[in-house]
């Protein structure tokens, strides 16, 4: 009799660890506690036909593992209910379930990168201006020194719209819209949209940029090339080379044109950057005295400089995107693969 | 534009390499974009800015290659024998717009052979991109690229009286051009005539009736120099950019005319038997002499922010063709070439003596200058915050373009007639400005689904447009917009997801209000018509409307092909109300000491009771001790009448310097209810617990 309580009790725990993998306690409570077949009942009425000097000790056993096997069951089922209602108690977790994972958003990369510039320029000082998106010819063209039939014009392929307005085709017009709210010393930068007529893998009909300008007596061109230099360290890596051609953008005198060592081959030469070496970033230059006297400054006082980057342009070289356009067609798949 | 190394080495005989030449150029400000090997040749390819139209052709390049080289440039000397009878009797020229044309050159060639040209013109012409015709005409090309000098060549015989007479177009006349189109004139266009109608339009095309033909034997050269705006002006009105317009606009050489002049015939004898008459007819205005600019080494030193002296500036200008004048101390006055129609002050002067020296040799230095040290506008700010709110949110920012398809943009912002149409859009597609984000946003909810991701949540800030009929500006303003489908929470094994409702979106309109700092806001019915007319909000903040949210119509969902029964919420915010409104956002206040008491109450409420009435009222009894009041429980009980609703509503009383008594709560409880149930008929479903609960 004692080795087969000793017998039901080891198949018992056996039954129930299976259970609690498989949560089978309903079929184990048939097979242990069952009124009619069950396991300990039978045993139970073993039980009564002992002798009776036997009975004291068997009844012991078996009343304990009467108590073992429902207290057991009780417990096994309710960590089952448990574990279905939070994914699992303290000895029964599947570590390998899926986690709540909270639900976040991203900004737009070209956001980020805007942003990224904007800190950038906050902490030399510099204060974020901005402008209308749709200008007059006077803040686009005539006031950076492009009076009408001007040659530069063809530049810069514009969006026409009524009463002589145009979409503006570079955020310089903030340049000009600043100089005539405020007196030197000025140091901004103009973040925004700008438009231009144009579609292909490099080129998007909206595009962004950003502008500085910094005007006050004594400011020179090593100024220009210190700042762009700094920038472009901070934007890229700190080993980032920046250089600076001649180059015409009729606001500014001299004009240039700035590039960084290529990203990709550290400016040994690869089909990034057409074995050159190096990648076009922008146009920048000493503001030309001819848009100073369209503001009224003094420009034989004030000297200064402007420069522009695009931001779409630089956002394609960090996070390695050869396609404009990718950026305004706004695939869930593409944008949350640049979480910030 | 591109040439060949070899043949810059013809007139500039550096001794590097092609690449090292390439590496000059662009450091001068003549990029070179590229070094193609084509036929044993290295063609480098260079991309000229348009203040530079005395680098358009081979000699431009050569005059720069040599002075940043120290090499000595070869000049160009044509040899020509005049073997023809004397010019006069053959030809007159009379110009009589000399505003618009200062120089008339030309000279004639007698018994031509029309016939190909040489090889080597041929393959020079292709590899940049010029079709060979025949000897006359590709010589006038030839000779374009190589001193950037214009020149057309009209059949003599077939100019009426052989007669030129530049003047203007008379009204109604016509022309028909090389290309074959025949083109109305107006008064306002340069023409070439002869004695009876135009035979071109002046630096832009010549007329097909006096072309080089086959049977042409004599011919009349023109070379000229024409106002750029004039020419620029008509071609861009004829739709027309030839070569020769392009370099008109952007100035050409005036003193070149009788050098390309003799330079083509000269090639033209080599190879085409003909005779040159005697002499050059040439009529040039008045004027146009050579400007003088003055440079100062101070100021050219502290514009650069490097020390540069005058001997290093007369080195650098001289170099680069300048014929150096006076010296006076410190200051330097220069004859400027007549080929340099771009340098009109001393800043133009100082960027040649820097890009000669080159741009890299400059120090470099940050300035440290404080600027206005405003940093970022409040409203700047707020537009950040309101986009990082966004993300913390679950929130995807996306960015549209402002060029929308019209007829979508007018389903959601209604009638056209203030809406902003581009005069020459790319596409019909993209052919107006938005008035409002959403219609964008529904596109990016038709194109994400349509890519199987069916839980979307967008968001973008952007600039909408509009032109308010009969007003010349247009009015421009930030918007915010946010666009929903799906649930409204993740699908997880763990937990059933409901699907985002309404009150998402409110609940996440109202954490944005809270974080700008907003103190108070309003909800009420909305009237939007792009929204489903019962399930719709318009936002108020300080009596102002600060945008509207709600379920967008099934029908708009429809129009970008999606089921129309799928649920899209979306809200459009007017940004600009945060440059105006009162926000006191990050302001701390004291966190109170004593405890708040709260209490729960069940009220039974008339079915369409506005929760927004019940939450006024009871915050009006006492706004200083209420400090919360929250729905926590809204149902049906069974048993209770259709027309009436259960809901469990929790007050929260706090005093900040002591805890409040029991009979106190107990007063201000009382008021609650028998205001409720004068105002509203509301009344208790159960009695409310009894006793204090100190709030969690």
């Amino acid at each position: 009799m004692e080795s087969k309580i000793r017998q039901v009790k080891e198949s018992f725990e056996a039954d129930f660890q299976t259970a609690l993998e498989t949560g089978g306690f309903p079929e184990i409570r048939i097979k242990y506690l069952g009124k009619r077949r069950g396991l300990i009942p039978s045993l139970l009425e073993e039980f009564r036909a002992l002798p009776a000097q036997d009975k004291p000790k068997v009844g012991r056993s078996l009343n304990l593992l009467k108590s073992h096997v429902q207290e057991s069951l009780r417990k096994g089922e309710v960590r089952i209910r448990d574990f279905r209602k939070t994914g699992g108690s303290a000895d029964l977790l599947d570590e390998t379930l899926p986690g709540v994972t909270p639900e976040l958003g991203s900004l737009h990369p070209i956001t980020q990168v805007q942003e990224l510039l904007e800190e950038i320029f906050l902490e030399l000082g510099y204060t974020i201006e901005e402008g209308p998106e749709v200008e007059t010819d006077f803040y686009n063209f005539e006031a950076l020194n492009m009076p009408p039939d001007h040659p530069a014009r063809d530049m810069q392929d514009t969006f026409y719209l009524p009463h002589g307005l145009v979409l503006r085709t570079h955020t310089s017009p903030v340049q000009i819209r600043t100089m005539l709210a405020h007196r030197p010393p000025l140091k901004i930068v103009a973040p925004g949209k700008a438009y231009r007529r144009d579609s292909d893998i490099s080129h998007s009909p909206m595009f962004h940029q950003l502008e500085g300008l910094v005007v006050d007596e004594g400011i020179h061109f090593g100024d220009l090339k210190g700042t762009l230099e700094y920038l472009c360290k901070r934007v890229f890596h700190p080993k980032t080379r920046v250089r600076l051609r001649p180059s015409f953008f009729p606001f500014v005198e001299p004009g240039a044109e700035y590039d960084i060592s290529c990203q990709m081959c550290e400016g040994r030469g690869c089909r990034s950057c057409r074995a050159t070496g190096w990648m076009e970033m922008g146009g920048a230059g000493m503001v030309h005295p001819a848009v100073f006297r369209n503001v009224g400054y003094d420009p034989r006082r004030y000297t200064g400089f402007a420069f522009g980057l695009g931001i779409d342009r630089i956002a394609m070289l960090k996070f390695g995107i050869n396609d404009i356009r990718s950026f305004f067609e706004n695939d869930l798949r593409f944008l949350q693969q640049i979480p910030a | 534009m591109r040439f060949a190394y070899e043949w810059i080495r013809e007139y500039a005989p550096v001794d590097c390499s092609p690449k090292e030449l390439a590496r000059r150029l662009t450091a001068a400000g003549l990029s070179v974009e590229r070094i193609a090997k084509e036929s044993g040749e290295h063609l480098l390819e260079l991309d000229i800015t348009t203040n530079r139209p005395d680098c358009m052709n081979l000699y431009g390049i050569c005059r720069e290659a040599a002075a940043l080289s120290g090499t000595r440039l070869r000049r160009v000397r044509p040899r020509l024998r005049e073997t023809g009878p004397p010019i006069a009797t053959r030809a007159r020229v009379e110009v009589r717009e000399k505003d618009l044309c200062s120089r008339y050159s030309a000279r004639v060639m007698l018994g031509v052979r029309i016939q190909p040209s040489p090889p080597w013109i041929r393959k020079r012409l292709l590899s940049m991109g010029i079709r060979p015709i025949n000897l006359i005409v590709d010589v006038t090309n030839y000779v374009l690229l190589e001193l950037g000098q214009p020149l057309h060549a009209f059949d003599l015989d077939l100019l009426e009286k052989h007669r030129i007479v530049v003047r203007r177009a008379r009204q109604g006349e016509t022309i028909t051009t090389l290309d074959g189109v025949q083109r109305n004139l107006r008064s306002e266009d340069l023409v070439i005539a002869d004695a009876r109608r135009p035979v071109a339009i002046a630096g832009v095309i010549g007329g097909q009736d006096t072309e080089i033909r086959e049977s042409t034997r004599n011919i009349l050269l023109e070379s000229a120099y024409f106002h750029p705006q004039s020419v620029r002006r008509t071609a861009r009105r004829f739709g027309l950019h030839t070569e020769a317009s392009h370099r008109f606009e952007r100035g050409a050489d005036r003193e070149i005319t009788r050098l390309a002049l003799d330079r083509c015939c000269e090639l033209l004898l080599a190879h085409g038997n003909g005779q040159v008459a005697r002499g050059t007819l040439d009529i040039a205005a008045r004027g146009g002499k050579t400007r003088s600019v003055t440079i100062r080494a101070d100021r050219t030193s502290r514009l650069l922010g490097d020390r540069v002296s005058i001997p290093n500036i007369t080195r650098a200008l001289r170099s680069l063709g300048f014929r150096a004048g006076r010296t006076g101390t410190g200051k330097l006055t220069v004859a400027v070439p007549t080929f340099r129609s771009d340098i009109e002050e001393e800043v133009d002067l100082i960027e040649e003596v820097a890009r000669f020296r080159g741009y890299d040799r400059i120090p470099s230095r940050l300035p440290l200058l404080p600027g206005r040290g405003v940093g970022r506008s409040v409203a700047a700010n707020a537009i950040r915050h309101t986009r990082r709110t966004l993300r913390s949110l679950g929130y995807q920012e996306v960015l549209n373009l402002s060029m929308v398809d019209p007829d979508l943009e007018e389903r959601f912002s209604g009638d056209p007639s203030d809406r902003v149409a581009i005069t020459n859009p790319l596409s019909e597609r993209a052919s107006v400005l938005r008035r409002s984000l959403l219609p964008g946003l529904l596109e990016n909810i038709a194109f994400n689904r349509n890519r199987g991701m069916e839980n979307l949540k967008l968001f973008e800030v952007g600039r909408g447009f509009a032109n308010p009929v009969g007003k010349k500006s247009l009015r421009e303003e930030n918007l915010l917009g946010i666009a929903v489908t799906g649930s409204a929470l993740p699908e997880h094994w763990s937990r059933s997801t409901g699907p985002y409702s309404f009150f998402h979106l409110k609940g996440t309109l109202e954490t944005l209000l809270k974080r700008l700092g907003f103190p108070e806001w309003e909800f009420r019915k909305g009237t939007s018509r792009t929204l489903e007319a019962n399930h719709q909000a318009v936002l108020l903040v300080e009596g102002k409307i600060f945008g509207s949210l709600g379920r967008l119509r099934g029908d708009l969902t429809e129009s970008v092909e999606l089921d129309p029964g799928l649920p899209i919420f979306v809200a459009e915010l007017h940004l600009d109300i945060l440059k105006a409104t009162n926000r006191q956002a990050g302001v701390c206040r004291a966190v109170p000491r004593h405890p708040a008491v709260r209490r729960d109450l069940s009220l039974i409420v008339d079915a369409g009771q506005q929760f927004g009435e019940i939450e006024r009222l009871i915050r009006g009894i006492d706004g200083k001790r209420i400090s919360r009041v929250e729905l926590f429980d809204r149902f049906r009980p069974q048993g209770l009448s259709r027309d009436k609703m259960s809901l469990g509503i929790r007050v929260e009383f706090q005093q900040p310097d002591r805890t409040l008594l029991k009979e106190e709560v107990a007063g201000l409880e009382e008021r609650i209810l028998g205001k409720l149930n004068k105002e509203l008929g509301i009344t208790l479903r159960v009695a409310p617990e009894s006793g204090h609960r100190a709030a969690g």
